[in-house]
């Protein structure tokens, strides 16, 4: 017996499935001691890039000149798109996002052309010289604008159930409304970077903070004229993402990649925050339509929703972020006649992209305003509405998209944070406290989430892993998996760690790599854990059966007397450490190396017709939320918040914790101070934290009250039961802007429906204010 | 290696004597930096939109730190930090609003080192002006503020001639109200200022936001017994409850005769390039009780004249509500 064995004799393993052990990294993020990619040693004779910008939003190039900035000070070389010797394309799904503009720029902030300088200094100062002119071309700016131009970046998508327009029209009541939505910068500490080192013959090795390293290699191979086989991509981790590393990633490396390619030397590229905000896509903004018909309780008949998002000038994940919109407009609501139009616009803006939700926060934030406005109109408690309509267990129960809903357990969840807020008290005592307070108002509101798991385009969800077991009894994992603070590469080492049953303090976590893993998924669609969590869990049960077998055969036992246990091997009756049996199995010519892979069973959907079952299982989740508004000012609190929200059984529940607490709060700064503001002529003009305003540490509400789920097995075979929880709880913000508008409306006493869009800042509660004023 | 985005070679002196400091601030004159608390300088120096040759750190001078009780009122040493201030018993008893208005600078991390001096002469917001851009305040000919595709939701709505920046500091509010006196002094000569007119705006001079000339530096601020343990009111409207400039913010300074107002000095922060006085109001307030009414009867003399930008009419209502609040009984 090995001395780790006999210390932990009769005790559990630890980081064991379940424990809540800290991230692995979180000695060294707090002490600054965890590399990200700008901090790694830079190699010798490196090369810093910065890129020259469209000023204007819809240009022809009319002549462009480099002459200057080829003679300023420590330039080493610059390039245009005619310098690319491959593809001039970083689109993820479409081939229509250039790296560099093709003669033609469509939005402001769009790359035209790229230098490379011995110092970041140099390279940015450079940029300033250039001489472009533009002969500019009408933009389409705003989403209405391009519907009513027809102009969109893939086809418009319609799905029908039922009859919406006879039950709207039979309906006892109608309603319709416009609503605006923002969109959100995803403002990840660490912003976009990536360094991409020739080596020989060629090749390319690049170091990229990517949520998709196998996109970034083969976009990288493609632009610089080579296949994938000659570009390598490392990733070890990034300083957040939230769906902004998901594609926006290859338009940096292939920028730092051609430079290195053209100039034989490693370059690197870090945005600033202001070319970052100007140059990246974002969350989608929404214009949308409704129109509803409901009976006396509520009970919606029949619902129209016409969705318009911007998608920017190219389709990027456009494609499928609007399916999840059309896919989540109906959140734990069963909604019998429908029709979903959904306009993926094209405008001369930046391309918007993957953020945390992936289109169904928007899909969700129209159903329950439709579900407030009913509820107001009908004078009713909101909640009262939503749960008449809420999804069956066994009727009602199948969605737009005719997935049958298995493991409905919304009311359980919403009744446990209703009976937990003390919801019902605290709806009477929000409308005494207005009653007698003539400035300050309060609101509350109760919104359940029911999101669905999986990518939505079946063949992304598949993970491969490989694991290597040394000699010494220590374990090398690795999967196709990126670490971004999430806590994914925690959650897999700890299910490694259950499945040989040792300590995981002997398991190294290792980078992302794309010689290790080829052709993954992105880290994505909440799938993270489940996805790599199974492929690397497969790697090493393929070990863990190498061994058994081994064992079997060297101690002459049944492979069924074979049990791994606590950093031991128990055979028949004895007990051997774990590195013991590795060390012999090795000498007895056993390999130690395994690949694992897994693909979600189950799932399988025909976009065509929008139908099937796009979603492995759902998660659940509801909030509740209370403010207090001044209604001299607009400024608003939120004072108290209660959720609870499904994890399954959690993998990690200190890491869930973390990521049910910053969805909420990410998703609270959507709805409430982050404001991206374009002028008339397409020019972002919040491109910093200046003036583009994430919460802070006050903006956490001082009584947040978070409970999870945990006993709720998932009823679907995921890993250890566990359930996805990297977006889910995002949209649990809801609960915010539902409790503003319930404030709002107190100034009419609650007559008069509350003309809120979001963001709600203090300038647009205020002016909702005085239109309560206005109509009261 | 030298990178756009941290800090460039700069000259650093440390001087431990007010006098050492005046020496190398008149050596340097144009060509040198006080630096305090350090949290408006190093993103203007990151951002190489100001380029000094030397920064001269003032912030461990003894002389120019701690609060000192004098039969003038209250000496504050202008390194003095934001949390020191709000830390001490006899301002927060005496002039509470300089508290009150400290407290709502920025983030608790950047108050531990900002300094009182650092906050009062910080320069605009404009975020045009802090690209680095050639406008009117860096010397231009222009303001890309105030154009039609401009944002300018933040900018003023007074006192706008050229430049529409706003002075964005939350204690040059409440010292304003409070009637304060600055020293200035440099290598050679000292004088005082109050503190209405230590600020400045772009009519007089569209580079500066105070008075102080080259080699001139701010060494204190003395706040008169006047209004010593008055009536104060100060609100701050942000888009953020933290961390966060004024939209608009309101400092007022009370003194009642009974329940009437004998005399008033109301400042708002966020909405021209000094701290603006509501004169009108103050002088309509005079005589009256603090009430609804009468809040509600002089709030609009707030906005009298006032000439919003494309972007911030939403500022009017909002001073307006603050006058109201300042005023209600």
């Amino acid at each position: 017996m090995d001395d780790s064995a006999r210390q932990h004799s009769g005790e559990r393993i630890s980081g064991a499935v379940g424990t809540p052990i800290p991230h692995d990294s979180a000695h060294l993020h707090v002490s600054g001691a965890a590399l990200y990619t700008d901090d790694l040693p830079e190699p010798r004779g490196l090369l810093h890039a910065a890129v020259g910008l469209s000023p204007v939003a819809h240009a022809r190039i009319a002549a462009l000149d480099l002459g200057e900035v080829l003679q300023a000070p420590g330039v080493v070389d610059a390039m245009t798109a005619d310098d690319i010797p491959g593809k001039n394309n970083c689109g993820p799904v479409v081939a229509d996002d250039p790296v560099l503009a093709p003669g033609v720029v469509e939005y402001a902030g769009q790359a035209v052309f790229a230098v490379a300088a011995e110092s970041v200094e140099a390279a940015r100062k450079a940029v300033h010289l250039a001489k472009v002119s533009y002969e500019e071309l009408k933009p389409i700016i705003d989403p209405v604008e391009a519907v009513a131009a027809s102009s969109f970046v893939l086809p418009s998508e319609v799905i029908e159930r039922g009859d919406s327009r006879k039950a709207i029209d039979a309906a006892a009541h109608r309603l319709q409304g416009r609503v605006s939505l923002g969109g959100q910068d995803q403002f990840y500490l660490e912003g976009q970077i990536a360094m991409a080192l020739p080596r020989e013959d060629g090749d390319l090795f690049v170091y990229s903070s990517t949520q998709h390293p196998g996109e970034v290699q083969h976009l990288v191979a493609e632009a610089i004229g080579r296949s994938s086989k000659d570009v390598v991509v490392e990733c070890r981790r990034m300083g957040g993402a939230f769906g902004g590393k998901e594609s926006q990633p290859a338009l940096i490396a292939c920028i730092a990649s051609l430079l290195a390619h053209k100039t034989g030397r490693p370059c690197k590229l870090r945005l600033d925050r202001d070319v970052d905000m100007l140059m990246t896509g974002k969350r989608h903004d929404f214009v949308i339509d409704y129109e509803v018909g409901f009976d006396d309780d509520g009970l919606i008949s029949g619902i129209r929703f016409e969705f318009a998002a911007r998608c920017g000038m190219s389709a990027d994940l456009s494609g499928a972020i609007n399916d999840r919109t059309m896919f989540h407009c109906d959140n734990a609501y069963f909604l019998e006649n429908i029709s979903i139009v959904s306009h993926r616009c094209k405008t001369n803006t930046v391309s918007n992209t993957a953020f945390r939700g992936f289109g169904g926060p928007q899909g969700m934030f129209a159903i329950e305003h439709v579900i407030d406005d009913i509820a107001r109109y009908l004078s009713r408690n909101p909640l009262d509405v939503r749960k008449r309509n809420f999804y069956g267990k066994t009727t009602r129960n199948v969605t737009q998209y005719q997935q049958t809903i298995e493991d409905n357990i919304i009311e359980d969840v919403v009744t446990q944070v209703e009976s937990s807020s003390d919801y019902a008290a605290r709806y009477a005592a929000v409308r005494a406290f207005n009653a007698d307070s003539a400035l300050l108002k309060k609101g509350i509101a109760l919104t359940p989430v029911k999101f669905g798991i999986s990518f939505t385009a079946t063949h992304l969800n598949q993970a491969g892993a490989l694991l290597h077991v040394y000699t010494d009894g220590t374990v090398h994992i690795n999967h196709g998996g990126t670490e971004m603070g999430q806590g994914l590469f925690t959650k897999v080492a700890q299910v490694v760690a259950e499945e040989l049953q040792i300590d995981i303090d002997r398991i190294k976590i290792t980078a992302s790599d794309t010689s290790k893993v080829p052709n993954a998924s992105a880290t994505a669609a909440s799938a993270g854990a489940d996805l790599n969590g199974k492929a690397a869990q497969a790697a090493a049960q393929t070990v863990k059966r190498r061994l058994i077998q081994f064992a079997a055969e060297h101690f002459n036992v049944e492979p069924s007397a074979v049990r791994f246990e606590n950093n031991e091997v128990l055979v028949g009756g004895q007990a051997i450490g774990f590195a013991e049996l590795v060390h012999l199995a090795w000498f007895a010519r056993t390999s130690l190396s395994a690949t694992g892979f897994y693909k979600t069973p189950k799932i399988n959907y025909d976009r065509s017709t929008f139908s099937g079952r796009p979603f492995y299982y759902y998660a659940y989740g509801a909030a509740v939320s209370e403010v207090i508004v001044d209604t001299l000012t607009g400024e608003h609190r939120l004072l108290r918040v209660d959720i609870v929200h499904d994890c399954g059984k959690s993998l990690n529940p200190a890491i869930d914790l973390g990521q049910i607490e910053g969805g909420f709060i990410q998703g609270a700064g959507w709805l409430t101070t982050e404001e991206l503001w374009w002028n008339e002529k397409g020019e972002l003009k919040t491109h910093a934290p200046s003036t583009y305003k994430i919460p802070v540490c006050s903006d956490v509400p001082e009584e947040f009250h978070v409970t999870i789920l945990e006993s709720q097995a998932n009823r679907e075979e995921t890993i250890h039961r566990s359930k996805a929880v990297g977006e889910p709880p995002l949209m649990l913000s809801l609960s915010v802007f539902h409790a503003l508008r319930d404030a709002v409306a107190s100034v009419s006493n609650y007559q008069v429906l509350p003309g809120l869009n979001a963001p709600a800042t203090p300038e647009s509660v205020l002016r909702a204010i005085d239109g309560q004023r206005a109509a009261g | 290696m030298a990178s756009y985005d941290v800090m460039p070679d700069v000259g650093l002196f440390q001087p431990a004597t007010v006098d050492d400091a005046l020496r190398l601030a008149d050596r340097f004159l144009d060509e040198g930096w006080l630096l305090g608390g350090g949290q408006d300088t190093y993103g203007w120096l990151k951002d190489r939109a100001k380029n000094p040759k030397a920064l001269i750190d003032i912030s461990h001078i003894d002389e120019l730190r701690g609060i000192r009780k004098t039969d003038n009122g209250v000496d504050i040493g202008a390194a003095t930090t934001l949390r020191e201030i709000i830390g001490d018993a006899s301002i927060g008893r005496d002039y509470s609003l300089l508290v009150d208005a400290a407290r709502r600078v920025a983030s608790p991390q950047i108050r531990n080192v900002g300094t009182l001096g650092g906050n009062l002469v910080q320069d605009t917001r404009c975020w045009y002006y802090r690209r680095g851009l050639a406008c009117y305040r860096a010397g231009g000919n222009i303001c890309y503020a105030d154009g039609p595709q401009a944002m300018n939701r933040e900018h003023s709505v007074f006192g706008a001639s050229r430049c529409v920046a706003v002075s964005p500091s939350d204690t040059a509010t409440a010292l304003v109200a409070l009637d304060a006196t600055m020293t200035i002094r440099s290598a050679d000569s000292s004088r005082t200022l109050p503190a209405e007119r230590f600020f400045v705006g772009p009519a007089t001079h569209i580079t500066r936001m105070t008075a102080l000339e080259p080699g001139e530096m701010l060494t204190a601020v003395t706040i008169p017994p006047t209004w010593a343990g008055k009536r104060f009111y100060f609100e701050k409207v942000a888009d953020r409850n933290v961390w966060d400039f004024a939209l608009v913010s309101i400092a007022a300074a009370m003194s009642l005769d009974g329940d009437a107002v004998a005399d008033a000095r109301l400042v708002c922060g966020g909405v021209a390039c000094t701290p603006h006085r509501l004169k009108g109001v103050e002088r309509a307030v005079r005589g009256k009780t603090l009430s609804d009414e009468t809040a509600d009867a002089v709030a609009p003399l707030a906005t009298k004249g006032a000439k919003p930008l494309n972007y911030n009419h939403f500022k009017l209502p909002l001073i307006e509500n603050l006058v109201r609040r300042a005023l209600r009984g």
